[in-house]
């Protein structure tokens, strides 16, 4: 019986905070406790948490209203309160810790002007209630005049999802540390407000490592390339070279795209155009322009859209390969950039383990690469059919 | 009361049991929040980057921290995502199972582990401290995946030297498979040889007459006159230039051909030719150009002259750029020379080692 009786008690408390609060929500806009004041409720009133985490510090309290009377304001109280907004409510709790600290305010302004006067923050009630006294040279305030100002100070109440509260008392007299929940002083005008400190939701989601790579014909779109192979016919329209100019295929591209922290790069990795034992001699890794009569094979690239892509020097030593013209399979000869571009094929593209380093890309947005090939012979280049196999090989560092 | 009794030890096994859970789920935490930092400069390098390929090595680096205990590095595929604790698709073809540690640096004394799998390697060693810097592993004999797409290695550092327990590190690599670009063109065969009584530079289309007309042969004096070709090929095997044809003839009567290297002998019926810079008479010059086709030393002989049907004139071992060669006509004729018009039609052939 005495458990249940003393259940019945607690469900009367419960019963009681829980009227308490809807009160709370009805009741400033019209009720004053056992303070009186000569003004009126102040409007507009808010209160702006930078962080509302259950016992962070430092967390910035950011407090606008606008006064309800006129008058010459000489001082200000905000109190803050565990159980109630109500101006002159008998209690007012401060059960989790809450603290304006050693008050710093900032920011304090009528109409978004520096405040006029000599004011000076103290706390009263172990660093519950702040006091804003001015001294000298107080400011007159009208019903239309907006307040701010920032604590900077303040320690939330150490318990999640609670809710607490702010009362706003303004003096046309300095009230100085007389300030008591008892005797609050000859008010001019108040209001109250509700904050609360919320659960800390943290997000998680993963990134992960990215590297794309997509190789096609400009005429196509990397998906309906859709993997298959690209065979480039470097010749005539009977895919024939000859001594008598060089032959450019500009018709393939290459997408790439990373996230890798530290860059990734590409190699070209292959073998110059061979037939047998024959082969028309790659260009060097020096870029160097075409020259019909002499047999050679190179390549240059330009970016065609994005900008976290580089082509190696090889590749793009003067910049012009975006004035090649596509002449493969065309029946004319030619097509080496109206400023001829330099191409080039490194020593390294059928040498090294992975091939020569052909472009950079950092981590952003898409590159797009467009590649251009060229082929000339000398007459005497053997006779054959010349292939050649180039892979691209892509590294992200993370 | 007992039902209050009853009610309170209900609540009390409640509490234990939610404290319990507590417990766990914090220690949970702490067991995860164990994994350190991910591996910096993470990355690997792949020889071939074409589907299906074989023998591929696949070149792994990182950097450590120092002070880890680490006895083990597993290195798994995945096709689809680099994520540690997500589910690992083995990449469609990959294959792994016959790996080789070709080159380790930076943490040395790690072999292949048995417990290594088709995607997944494990390299275990005796678990010590590591220095701290770059570490590389050359992984070989990879079987590279089968299709064109995006594919994953996860990179685990374990202190146990079987790859288990908890990682201490992780890094996450993204690699491509991507379609080699192949290209190819055709070198046709070629051998230009045009013949004229005269060609400018190496253009036979410059060519002039394919007639000579000699004038009037006399017994006290050579006749001369000259005509030319270019030749060039790129017969790997090179080319012959041989002459056919027959001396110079009138009805039955004939002007003999020289049958043997000899000089100019006036007053004595003879027809020969030779490419040379000839002085007596004077008459030819010599080849032009940047091709390796040389004469015939019979004739290349200067003021030696020589004819036979089919002789080989000049010849390349190799394939050879263009060069121009003035062929030099001899005719003499002895006192008794019949009268008439001499003629002959010389034909020069060509022929390439494709």
């Amino acid at each position: 019986m005495a458990r249940i009786k003393t259940l019945l008690k607690r469900s009367s408390i419960l019963s009681m905070i829980g009227l308490v609060l809807v009160v709370t929500a009805l009741v400033p806009a019209f009720t004053f406790g056992t303070a009186h004041a000569a003004g009126g409720m102040v409007t507009s009133r808010s209160l702006t948490m930078s962080s509302s985490t259950a016992g962070a510090s430092g967390v910035t309290y950011s407090i606008a209203f606008t006064a309800a009377s006129s008058y010459t304001f000489s001082s200000m109280v905000i109190d803050f309160c565990g159980d109630s907004p109500i101006s002159g409510y008998a209690t007012c709790l401060n059960t989790y810790a809450f603290s304006i600290g050693t008050p710093t305010v900032t920011a304090f302004d009528i109409g978004s002007v520096a405040i006029t006067g000599t004011w000076a923050a103290t706390q009263l009630n172990s660093n519950r209630t702040l006091v804003e006294s001015c001294t000298a040279s107080c400011p007159a305030v009208t019903s239309a005049s907006n307040i701010t100002l920032n604590i900077t100070t303040v320690t939330n109440p150490n318990t999640i999802n609670t809710t607490f509260y702010a009362r706003i008392y303004t003096y046309v007299t300095n009230i100085g540390s007389s300030y008591t929940l008892a005797s609050p002083g000859t008010i001019q005008d108040y209001g109250g407000l509700a904050m609360s400190t919320g659960n800390a939701i943290t997000i998680t989601s993963k990134v992960q490592e990215q590297l794309t790579m997509c190789i096609y014909l400009h005429s196509l779109s990397c998906a309906t390339q859709s993997g298959a192979a690209i065979s480039i016919l470097l010749g005539d329209t009977h895919d024939v070279l000859s001594s008598a100019g060089p032959f450019v295929d500009n018709t393939t591209q290459m997408d790439v795209s990373t996230n890798a922290l530290n860059a990734a790069t590409v190699y070209l990795k292959g073998t110059t155009l061979t037939n047998g034992t024959q082969t028309i001699n790659g260009m060097g890794n020096t870029a160097v322009v075409s020259a019909p009569t002499t047999s050679q094979f190179g390549i240059c690239g330009w970016v065609s859209a994005g900008s976290s892509g580089t082509l190696a020097a090889t590749y793009n030593s003067n910049t012009y390969c975006n004035t090649t013209t596509e002449t493969a399979g065309t029946g004319a000869t030619g097509g080496a950039g109206t400023t001829p571009a330099t191409f080039g094929f490194g020593t390294n593209v059928n040498n090294g383990t992975t091939g020569d380093l052909f472009l950079t890309e950092t981590a952003g947005t898409t590159t797009t690469f467009r590649l251009a090939f060229i082929a000339n012979i000398a007459a005497t280049q053997a006779s054959g059919i010349y292939t050649s196999n180039l892979q691209f090989i892509g590294i992200g560092s993370y | 009361m007992y039902l209050m009794a009853n009610k309170r030890i209900f609540i009390k096994v409640i509490s234990l049991f939610t404290i319990l859970l507590l417990l766990l789920s914090t220690s949970l935490i702490i067991t995860n929040s164990s994994v350190n930092a991910v591996l910096a400069e993470r990355s690997i390098t792949v020889s071939d980057s074409e589907p299906s390929a074989t023998n591929v090595d696949y070149n792994l680096s990182f950097n450590v921290d120092t002070g880890i205990n680490l006895g083990s590095i597993v290195i798994t595929f995945c096709q689809n995502t680099p994520l540690p604790n997500d589910v690992c698709n083995i990449p469609s073809g990959f294959n792994a199972s016959g790996v080789q540690l070709s080159s380790q640096s930076g943490e040395t004394g790690f072999t292949i582990s048995g417990q290594s799998s088709i995607n997944s390697i494990i390299l275990s060693r005796t678990p010590s401290m590591t220095s701290g810097g770059l570490l590389t592993y050359d992984l070989s004999n990879i079987t590279n995946p089968s299709t064109v797409d995006e594919y994953y290695a996860r990179v685990y550092l374990y202190s146990s030297d079987s790859g288990t327990g908890n990682y201490v590190d992780f890094g996450g690599i993204a690699l491509d498979i991507t379609n080699s670009l192949g290209l190819s063109s055709e070198v046709p065969p070629f051998l230009e040889l045009c013949a004229a009584q005269s060609i400018e530079g190496y253009d036979c289309s410059t060519g002039t007459s394919l007639y000579i007309d000699m004038g009037e042969f006399n017994y006290s004096r050579p006749v001369t006159s000259t005509s030319q070709f270019v030749v060039a090929t790129n017969a790997i095997g090179g080319l012959i230039i041989s002459v056919s044809g027959n001396t110079l003839t009138s009805g039955n009567n004939i002007i003999p051909a020289m049958s043997t290297l000899s000089a100019s002998i006036p007053g004595v019926s003879q027809f020969g030719l030779n490419l040379a810079a000839n002085t007596d008479p004077a008459v030819g010059q010599m080849p032009v150009g940047i091709g390796g086709v040389v004469a015939e030393n019979n004739y290349d002989q200067p003021n030696q002259f020589i004819f036979i049907d089919g002789d080989t004139l000049a010849n390349s071992p190799v394939d050879t750029g263009f060069q121009k060669f003035t062929m030099s006509y001899l005719v003499n004729i002895s006192k008794d020379q019949a009268v008439g018009i001499y003629t002959t039609t010389l034909t020069l052939i060509g022929l390439a080692n494709f």
